[in-house]
C-alpha cells in the first residue's frame, strides 16, 4: 500500500512550504481530479511524528461531510507522511480581502450556513476544530466551503480533563480563552464563527487585538467587560481582570455597527458572540435560527461570488501549514 | 421499521443515525470484521511472517554455508540441514505470545500513570498492528511500547521520547521511533479509536433513569446495586475487554452491556425489558409477554422496536461474553519457549552460528573424551 | 297550554330530564339525523362508547357522536333547510367562474334552490336525494378539485390577515424599543451635560449647543434606521404574501435542511437534569443521576466559569452508549461481502 499509491497521484508544482509540511498540487491520474498532496516530513522532530500531524490525520480519516476538507487517501512516501486532500482553489479570507468583490446579505448567509453544517458535523461527532478562521475556511470550485487544517482539533475527552487555551488564532479566540479557561467547550468554535460572521459584515476583522492583552482590550471595548453578573464564576478564571470596565454595548450600538443587518442577522451574531459561554447558543440552535429562514433566501453554492477572473492565484494557496 | 432496516443495506433515509455515524467510523469501515475474516487475515498473516522468516533465514544460511563449507559438508544433511534448523512460530502460537505481551502494554502504562484511554488506545494499536503483521517480522517488544508512546500523542497524553524511554530497560529512543511510522502504516493511518468505557459510564446514567426513575423497578434494585454494577463492568473491561478479541467483533456499547451483563445479568436484563420491550410495568403484570406489534409502534427511541431487535441485542451481549472469554492463555514456560523461537525467526543468523557452535563444542568433546578415557 | 310546554320543552331535557332552572350550563344539541334536541351530558353519556339509537322513542335512528352539533335556529325546521343548503352546496361547489355565461350560472343556482327546497320539505324528496347522490358519484372529481381550490382560497386569505397582523406588531415592537432606547439615551445626555457643565471649565452654551447637536445627527440617523427597518419588514411582509410566496417558490422547490440530515432528532434516551444541588453524600436523587466523581466537578467555579456543564458530560456518554449499539457487526459484514 505503499509505493504502488505514489503513482496513483501526480504532484505538479509546489504551491507552500511551512515548517512541517509542503504542499504540492497535483492529479489523481485515475479520474484527473485536481488534488492537494500535504508532504509531512517526518524524522525532524525529536518526539517522532508532530502532534499537529496527528491530529490532521486522526480527525479528517473520521469525518466526511460536504462542509469539512476530504482527506482521500494517505500514503507514505521516502518515509514521509502525505496527505492526499481534495484540491480547494480559494479561501473566505482572500474573498473578504477582495474590494472588487460584493457580497451581497444571501452570499453571507450562504458561508455562515455551510460553515455552521461543517462546524456542527465536527462537534456532533466531538470533535473541537479550535482554530476557526477565514482562511480556514477553504472554497471549492463548485463554491462549497470546506472547513480545513485541523492541526489544533481534538476530540473533547474525559470530564476533568485539562484543555490548553493556548488555541485558537488570537482574532478570533473566545474571552474564556483569554482568561486561560482549562475546562473549555464547544462554545469557542461558535465564538469564532461569531466573529467570522462580523467579518463576512464588515469586510475588516472585527477584533483586531495586535497582542494578547491588546486582545482582552478590543473584545470588551466592543462588547463589554465580563463580570460575576453577566457571568457568572468569571472571576475564578486563572488570567481574568477586570481593569477597564466598559459597559456592554446597546443595541443601538450593535445596530450601527452592522448597519446592513437584520435585526435577525444581529439576534444570531450576538447569540454567537455572548461572553458567557454557557449563555451562547451551540451548533444545533444557531443552525434552526430563524436568521436563516427569513428572506433572503441564501445564496446556492454555485452562484456565490469568486475570486475575479483569476482563477489560480497563487497567493491564495500559500496558507498556513 | 424492522430490524432488517438495521443491516446498513436498505436503509432509505438520509438521516444519519448515531448508528450511522458509528459505521462512518474508520473502526467499523476498517477494524470490524466477521470471525471467519479475523481468522484469515491472522492464518495469512502468519503464512507472511513465516515466509519472510524463511527468506531471511536462507539469505543467512546460504551466507554461512558458503564461509564454513567444512562443518556444512559434514553436518549438512544432519543436524545443519534447513528442516532440522528451521522451527518456525505457528498461528496458535504466536496467538499465545501476543496476548502474553499485551499484558505488557497494560503493565507499561500503569507504570507512566496514563489514562484508560490511552492504554485502551495502545492496546488497540497493537492488536491492529499484528492482524496484518506477524512475530516474526516485527518483534513485538519494540512494537508495544512504539504503540504506547503514539497512543499517548494521538490521546492528548504528550511525553517527550527521552522520558517515555528512560524508565525502560534497553529501550533508545530510537528503538521507539523508528518503529513510529511502520506502525501508522500499518493502522492505515487510522487512529481514532471508540472504546467501550464512555459508553458504559452512558449505561450507569440510564440504567438509572430506566430502573430508578420515577421508582425503582424493583425494591432490590438500588442506587448502591447499580453503582457496584457500574464498578464490576469496568473491571471486566479492564480484565476482558482489553485484552480478547471482541473489539474487532462488537461496537463499544455492545461490549458495554456484555460487561454489565456479565457482571449482572439480572438487573442488565431487566434493564434491557424495559429499555427495549417498553416493560414499563411492574414484573408481577402479564404486560411482560406484550407481542412486539403493538409495542414496536409506540416507542419511539431507537428505530427497530421490539421482541426482534431485543433478541438479537441479548443474543449479541451473551455471545461476545462468551468470546470474551476465549482469550489465548499460555503459562510462563511456553511463552518463553515460543520466545526463543521468535527471537531465532527474526535472528537466523544467530540461530545458525548457535548450532554450529553446539556442533563444534561437541565434536571437540568427542575428540578429548578419547583422553578423558585414559586419565 | 302549548306554549308553556313548548317553553318547558327549550329548558328540559326530554331524556334527563334535567332543568335549566337547575343546571343553567346545560346545552342542547341535535343531530343532523333527526334533529331530536338531547342535553351535552346525555349525548356523552349515550354516544361515547359508539353509534347509538336516538333515544327518542319511535326515532331509533342511529347517530354518531362526531355528528351532534349545537342549535343555531330556533326553528328546527330551518336549521334543518340550513344544513341541507350546507351539504347541497357541497356537492354543487360551481363558482361564477365556472361558467362562461351569468344565465347558465342563474340556471345552476336556481337548479340548488330547488333540490334544497325538495330535500326540506319532503317533496319527492327520495327521487332528489337519489339525484343528488348520483350527481356527487358522477363528478366526484371534480367537486374534490373545487372544494381543494375554495379552501386554498380561504387559507390564503387567514394567512394574509395574519400576516398583516404580525407586520403591525413587529412594527409596533421595534418603535417601542427606539422610544425606550432614545428616551434612555436622552437621560444619560442630559445628565453628561450636567456632568461637563459642573466639571468643565468651557462655556456653557458651547457644551449645550454641541449637545443639541449630537442629539439632532442622532435623530436624523434614527429616522433613516426606522426607515430602513421598516423596509425590510414590508420586504418580508411581501414574501409572505401567498401570491408572492409562490413565485419564490417555484425558483426553488427544495425545501431547505438546516441540517441536511446531520441530525437525530429523536434521542434514544431521556436524559435527566443535573441535580440542582450537588451533594456527594446523597445517594438518591430523585429526577437526577447519582455520581459522586464527576457531579464534584459541578461544584468547581473555574469549570464552570469556562462554559463546563454537568449536562454536556451526561448527554455525551448517553450519546455514546447508543452509537452503534443496533450494528451488527457479523451481520452487516456479511451482508457486504454476499
Amino acid at each position: 500500500m505503499t509505493e504502488v499509491n505514489e503513482l496513483k497521484y501526480s504532484k505538479e508544482r509546489k504551491v507552500g512550504e511551512g515548517t512541517y509540511a509542503v504542499v504540492y498540487l497535483g492529479k489523481q491520474m485515475k479520474t484527473k481530479r485536481s488534488i492537494a498532496i500535504k508532504e509531512i516530513k517526518t524524522g525532524l522532530f525529536k518526539d517522532g511524528l508532530d502532534m499537529s500531524a496527528i491530529r490532521e490525520v486522526k480527525y479528517l480519516q473520521e469525518l466526511k461531510h460536504l462542509n469539512v476538507i476530504e482527506l482521500i487517501d494517505v500514503f507514505s512516501s521516502a518515509n514521509n507522511l502525505n496527505l492526499v486532500l481534495e484540491f480547494l482553489p480559494c479561501d473566505l479570507e482572500v474573498l473578504i480581502k477582495d474590494q472588487s468583490i460584493i457580497f451581497k446579505p444571501s452570499d453571507i448567509k450562504s458561508w455562515l450556513l455551510m460553515t455552521l453544517r461543517g462546524v456542527h458535523h465536527c462537534h456532533r461527532n466531538f470533535i473541537l476544530h479550535r482554530d476557526l478562521k477565514p482562511n480556514n475556511l477553504l472554497i471549492a470550485p463548485d463554491g462549497q466551503l470546506k472547513i480545513a487544517d485541523f492541526g489544533l482539533a481534538r476530540s473533547l475527552g474525559n470530564p476533568n480533563e485539562d484543555l490548553s487555551p493556548m488555541v485558537v488564532t488570537r482574532w478570533y479566540r473566545a474571552p474564556e480563552l483569554l482568561f486561560g479557561a482549562k475546562h473549555y467547550t464547544y462554545a469557542v468554535d461558535i465564538w469564532a464563527v461569531g466573529i467570522i460572521f462580523a467579518e463576512l459584515m464588515l469586510r475588516i476583522p472585527y477584533l483586531p487585538g495586535k497582542d494578547d492583552v491588546d486582545q482582552l482590550d478590543v473584545t470588551f471595548r466592543a462588547l463589554g467587560t465580563p463580570t460575576e453578573s453577566n457571568w457568572p464564576n468569571v472571576s475564578s478564571l486563572p488570567l481574568y481582570n477586570a481593569l477597564k470596565v466598559y459597559p456592554p454595548p446597546s443595541r443601538q450600538e450593535i445596530r450601527l455597527r452592522f448597519s446592513a443587518a437584520t435585526e435577525k442577522a444581529l439576534d444570531l451574531l450576538m447569540s454567537m458572540t455572548q461572553l458567557d459561554p454557557s449563555n451562547r447558543c451551540d451548533s444545533t440552535s444557531a443552525l434552526l435560527h430563524e436568521y436563516f429562514l427569513e428572506l433572503p433566501k441564501h445564496t446556492t453554492p454555485a452562484q456565490l461570488p469568486k475570486k475575479g477572473g483569476v482563477q489560480e492565484d497563487e497567493s491564495s494557496k500559500r496558507r498556513k501549514l | 421499521m424492522t430490524s432488517k432496516d438495521n443491516d446498513g443495506s436498505e436503509r432509505k433515509s438520509s438521516r444519519v443515525s448515531t448508528d450511522d455515524l458509528y459505521r462512518r467510523s474508520t473502526q467499523f469501515k476498517l477494524w470490524s470484521f466477521t470471525k471467519d475474516e479475523l481468522e484469515t487475515i491472522r492464518k495469512s498473516s502468519n503464512e507472511k511472517g513465516k515466509t519472510y522468516a524463511n527468506a531471511k533465514f536462507d539469505k543467512v544460511y546460504e551466507r554461512i554455508k558458503a564461509e564454513q563449507t567444512d562443518i556444512f559438508s559434514k553436518y549438512g544433511g544432519a543436524e545443519l540441514s534447513k528442516n532440522v534448523l528451521v522451527d518456525l512460530i505457528t498461528l496458535q502460537e504466536e496467538r499465545k505470545y501476543l496476548n502474553f505481551y499485551s499484558k505488557n502494554i497494560i503493565q507499561a502504562a500503569n507504570f507512566f500513570q496514563m489514562p484508560t484511554q490511552v492504554k485502551a488506545s495502545a492496546m488497540a494499536f497493537f492488536k491492529r498492528f499484528y492482524l496484518f503483521n506477524s512475530v516474526m517480522q516485527y518483534h513485538p517488544k519494540y512494537v508495544l511500547y512504539t504503540c504506547l508512546f503514539l497512543a499517548a500523542k494521538s490521546e492528548n497524553y504528550f511525553i517527550s521520547i527521552n522520558s517515555f524511554c528512560e524508565p525502560l530497560q534497553k529501550t533508545e529512543p530510537k528503538d521507539v521511533l523508528d518503529l513510529e511510522f511502520i506502525v501508522l502504516q500499518s493502522l492505515k493511518f487510522t487512529i481514532m479509536v471508540h472504546h467501550p468505557f464512555r459508553p458504559l459510564y452512558g449505561f450507569f446514567l440510564d440504567f438509572q433513569e430506566v430502573l430508578l426513575q420515577p421508582s425503582p423497578a424493583s425494591s432490590d434494585i438500588t442506587i448502591d446495586k447499580i453503582g457496584q454494577l457500574y464498578d464490576q463492568a469496568k473491571k471486566w473491561l479492564n480484565d476482558h475487554g482489553l485484552i480478547s478479541d471482541v473489539s474487532f467483533f462488537y461496537t463499544p456499547p455492545q461490549i458495554a452491556l456484555a460487561a454489565m451483563y456479565d457482571s449482572n445479568p439480572r438487573i442488565t436484563e431487566k434493564y434491557l425489558r424495559r429499555k427495549f420491550l417498553k416493560d414499563k410495568e411492574p414484573l408481577n403484570t402479564i404486560k411482560e409477554e406484550e407481542p412486539d406489534g403493538v409495542d414496536a409502534q409506540q416507542k419511539d427511541s431507537l428505530p427497530p422496536k421490539g421482541t426482534e431487535v431485543f433478541d438479537l441485542l441479548v443474543k449479541t451481549i451473551r455471545k461476545c461474553v462468551e468470546d470474551s472469554k476465549t482469550s489465548q492463555e499460555s503459562t510462563l514456560e511456553e511463552s518463553t519457549k515460543i520466545g526463543e523461537k521468535c527471537f531465532f525467526a527474526n535472528n537466523p543468523e544467530k540461530l545458525i552460528n548457535k548450532k554450529i557452535k553446539k556442533l563444534k563444542k561437541l565434536e571437540a568433546q568427542e575428540q578429548e573424551s578419547p583422553q578423558e578415557a585414559k586419565v | 297550554m302549548n306554549i308553556t310546554e313548548d317553553e318547558r320543552g327549550n329548558d328540559m331535557c326530554p331524556i334527563c330530564r334535567t332543568d335549566r332552572y337547575l343546571s343553567p350550563n346545560m346545552n342542547f344539541l341535535i343531530n343532523p339525523e333527526c334533529y331530536h334536541k338531547i342535553c351535552e351530558s346525555c349525548v356523552d353519556r349515550i354516544f361515547s362508547l359508539g353509534p347509538a339509537p336516538c333515544p327518542y322513542a319511535k326515532c331509533g335512528k342511529i347517530l354518531r357522536k362526531n355528528k351532534f352539533k349545537k342549535q343555531i335556529f330556533d326553528d328546527i325546521n330551518i336549521e334543518r333547510e340550513v344544513d341541507i343548503r350546507k351539504r347541497v352546496s357541497t356537492i354543487y361547489n360551481k363558482t361564477q367562474d365556472d361558467f362562461e355565461d351569468l344565465k347558465d350560472y342563474n340556471q345552476y343556482l336556481e337548479n340548488i334552490e330547488n333540490i334544497v327546497f325538495n330535500l326540506a320539505n319532503d317533496q319527492d324528496a327520495s327521487n332528489t336525494e337519489a339525484e343528488l347522490v348520483a350527481y356527487e358519484k358522477e363528478h366526484k372529481v371534480e367537486i374534490l378539485e373545487r372544494q381543494m381550490r375554495q379552501s386554498q382560497k380561504n387559507a390564503d386569505l387567514a394567512q394574509y390577515q395574519e400576516a398583516v397582523a404580525r407586520l403591525k406588531q413587529e412594527k409596533l415592537k421595534i418603535q417601542q424599543h427606539m422610544e425606550m432606547e432614545d428616551l434612555e439615551f436622552k437621560k444619560q445626555q442630559r445628565q453628561e451635560v450636567l456632568d461637563k457643565l459642573s466639571n468643565s471649565n468651557a462655556n456653557s452654551d458651547d457644551i449645550i449647543n454641541q449637545a443639541t447637536n449630537n442629539s439632532l445627527k442622532r435623530s436624523n440617523s434614527r429616522k433613516r434606521q426606522l426607515q430602513q427597518i421598516n423596509n425590510q419588514l414590508e420586504q418580508s411582509f411581501e414574501n409572505m404574501i401567498p401570491g408572492n410566496q409562490k413565485k419564490v417558490e417555484e425558483g426553488n422547490k427544495t425545501p431547505f435542511t438546516p441540517f441536511m440530515g446531520d441530525r437525530m432528532i429523536e434521542k434514544p434516551y431521556r436524559m435527566l437534569a443535573a441535580p440542582e444541588i450537588v451533594d456527594i453524600n446523597v445517594s438518591s436523587v430523585v429526577n437526577s443521576y447519582y455520581d459522586p466523581f464527576v457531579n464534584q466537578f459541578a461544584k468547581n467555579k473555574e469549570f464552570l466559569g469556562a462554559g463546563w456543564r454537568l449536562e454536556a458530560v451526561y448527554e455525551r456518554a448517553l450519546e455514546e452508549a447508543f452509537m452503534g449499539l443496533g450494528c451488527f457487526i457479523e451481520e452487516e459484514k456479511k451482508a457486504n461481502t454476499t
